[in-house]
């Protein structure tokens, strides 16, 4: 009788997330050269730019949340200990983002003079048409993702908690590409114009803190006590901090929908909306510092004391969202008066800083563990098999680190500052770091061939 | 709750005519097992439960790091494959057990020098 294999009947094929790492390595070397190329118009300072909306949502859409739609493809039948519900359809999934994700930076790229003649009066449609596409790909991710967990449900198993933070992330997820679109919508047809900024302020409180905050805080739930051998991990301060989160993003949504008020109520509608935006701040504020808090407090407790190079991304993360935090902290209370260079120094250290580096990092272990699994799986106990660390160059590795978190750092002194130089320094060493990180994959793919 | 995934492998014929191994032959030839991402034995990892050895025939009662582990698979043709090589062995079976869950604690002190200061 041939024995009942597990690991094929709970993950998918190696082929799916891949395919989406794959594309997100590439996305991560094409944001360090925008940022190389357009350094001087972000140094600026205008966070409503072209080039900075170019860059924020090829990082958001093409980079973040590609990486994160691979990763749980893998990780929710691990999480929640049962098979992805549509294979088939997840495949259909990444051609529809693709595409749609695509278009939709096509159509941010500011000015029509770098396209064919014939296309550049067909660009302003590229945001909605691109928008459109990439909302079907979300939701229809969302849904897979939604009647994966339906259905372990349905088989009896309860959510644990990591699984109840992605739950609401998907939420969120599909709320924010919705509200996107309604935003492209709006820049094409003016249906709003007065309401937009506080919209797009809500869009992007909802995507940094809803999906990107919550997903990557539910995720180190599972990941830090797993690879680094941490048990008995309360649950206490994370559904604390969830709770946090959930109501500080709600805040920031509802704030942006009042300026959707009639006129005869803007003087409410004001006053409500900015009380809802500090508050909302100060809730997202408070849980991320928790976060941080209770991560630093759980891997203290590790068993495994070797700080690799996941960890050592793992601490550069956390300085990033900690300078965050810090940062707009200080823009809210007036004691830094330089409001657009903030957002975009508060919206890099998030996304470029906290999100960035927990993905590269949290890549040197998922990607050569995917790899491992489908093609030394089979072959343990009859000869010899790489350990997963063996399956990259730690030398690379380490040197991607120091350029990374250097670059990172200068881009953000950059912005803050308004020094292009500084920006394009630290894009090159990105560019570097992206670079490196490229090779990596490339030799974690092919590996045993 | 247990849950079980019981296989067995009965390719040894070969062997039936040597002794039967002890359980602490079955422990060391087990080590020959790496976890490929912790780069330690599934000896001293502690995701062996039990062994029973009956007549040439080999029952090991495994765990896992978590229930969903993807490799659990890989894990159970290992065992039988690692097993099935030894002297006197005419059969193996393995036994998924998830009750009591694996823990950190469960590490030998051998994989804890393995694992660092």
């Amino acid at each position: 009788m041939m024995p009942p294999n597990l690991a094929t009947a709970k993950t998918p094929p190696l082929s799916l997330p891949l395919r989406f790492f794959v594309v997100t390595g590439g996305a991560i070397a094409l944001l360090q050269a925008g940022l190389l190329i357009w350094a001087g118009p972000l140094a600026g300072g205008v966070f409503r730019s072209g080039y900075a909306v170019t860059l924020a949502h090829l990082f958001t859409l093409g980079l973040g949340s590609m990486v994160s739609i691979g990763a749980l493809y893998q990780l929710l039948p691990v999480i929640l200990e049962h098979p992805l519900s549509g294979v088939d359809w997840a495949r259909r999934q990444f051609g529809l983002y693709v595409a749609g994700v695509v278009l939709l930076i096509v159509g941010f790229v500011p000015g029509t003079g770098w396209l064919p003649a014939r296309l550049a009066p067909l660009k302003s449609w590229l945001i909605p048409i691109g928008g459109t596409i990439t909302l079907g790909g979300a939701w229809l991710f969302v849904g897979i993702a939604l009647a994966t967990m339906r259905a372990a449900r349905h088989s009896g198993k309860v959510l644990s908690l990591p699984a109840q933070f992605i739950h609401t992330a998907l939420l969120f997820f599909g709320l924010t590409v919705t509200w996107g679109l309604l935003l492209a919508l709006n820049l094409r047809f003016r249906l709003f114009p007065e309401a937009h900024l506080p919209l797009l302020i809500a869009h992007a409180g909802i995507g940094l803190i809803g999906w990107f905050g919550l997903l990557v805080t539910g995720v180190s739930y599972v990941l830090l006590p797993m690879f680094y051998l941490v048990d008995g991990v309360a649950e206490t301060p994370a559904r604390l901090l969830r709770s946090l989160l959930m109501a500080g993003t709600i805040a920031l949504a509802v704030s942006g929908l009042l300026a959707l008020l009639p006129r005869g109520l803007a003087g409410l509608a004001a006053v409500g909306a900015g009380a809802l935006r500090y508050g909302g701040t100060i809730l997202c504020a408070l849980g991320l510092l928790a976060f941080l808090h209770d991560q630093v407090r759980i891997i203290k407790r590790r068993n495994r004391k070797t700080i690799d190079v996941t960890l050592r991304y793992t601490f550069a993360s956390w300085a990033a969202l900690l300078l965050a935090v810090l940062t707009n902290a200080a823009a809210l209370t007036g004691l830094w008066r330089g409001a657009d260079r903030a957002v975009l120094t508060v919206a890099w250290l998030g996304l470029g800083g906290w999100v960035l580096l927990m993905i590269i990092g949290q890549l040197y272990k998922i990607l050569p563990f995917l790899v491992w699994f489908h093609r030394f799986g089979d072959k343990v106990g009859r000869e010899k098999v790489p350990m997963l660390r063996d399956m990259y160059s730690p030398r690379l590795a380490d040197a991607g680190w120091w350029l990374n978190v250097p670059g990172l750092l200068l881009i953000a002194v950059g912005l803050a500052l308004g020094n292009a130089g500084l920006v394009r320094a630290g894009a090159v060493l990105g560019l570097a770091g992206a670079g490196v990180l490229i090779a990596n994959i490339r030799q974690v793919l092919l590996a045993g061939r | 709750m247990t849950e079980t995934n019981g296989t067995t492998h009965n390719g040894a014929a070969a062997n039936v005519a040597s002794p039967a191994p002890t359980e602490a032959d079955v422990r060391e030839q087990l080590r020959r097992l790496i976890d490929p991402e912790v780069g330690i034995n599934i000896v001293d990892l502690g995701l062996i439960y039990d062994i029973h050895i009956e007549d040439g025939r080999v029952l090991v009662v495994m765990t896992l790091t978590t229930p969903a582990c993807p490799l659990s698979g890989a894990f159970d043709r290992a065992v039988r494959q690692v097993l099935s090589e030894m002297p006197g062995v005419t059969d193996v079976h393995v036994e998924f057990v998830f009750d009591p869950p694996w823990s950190p604690d469960m590490i030998s002190e051998a994989g804890r020098a393995q694992l660092g200061r």
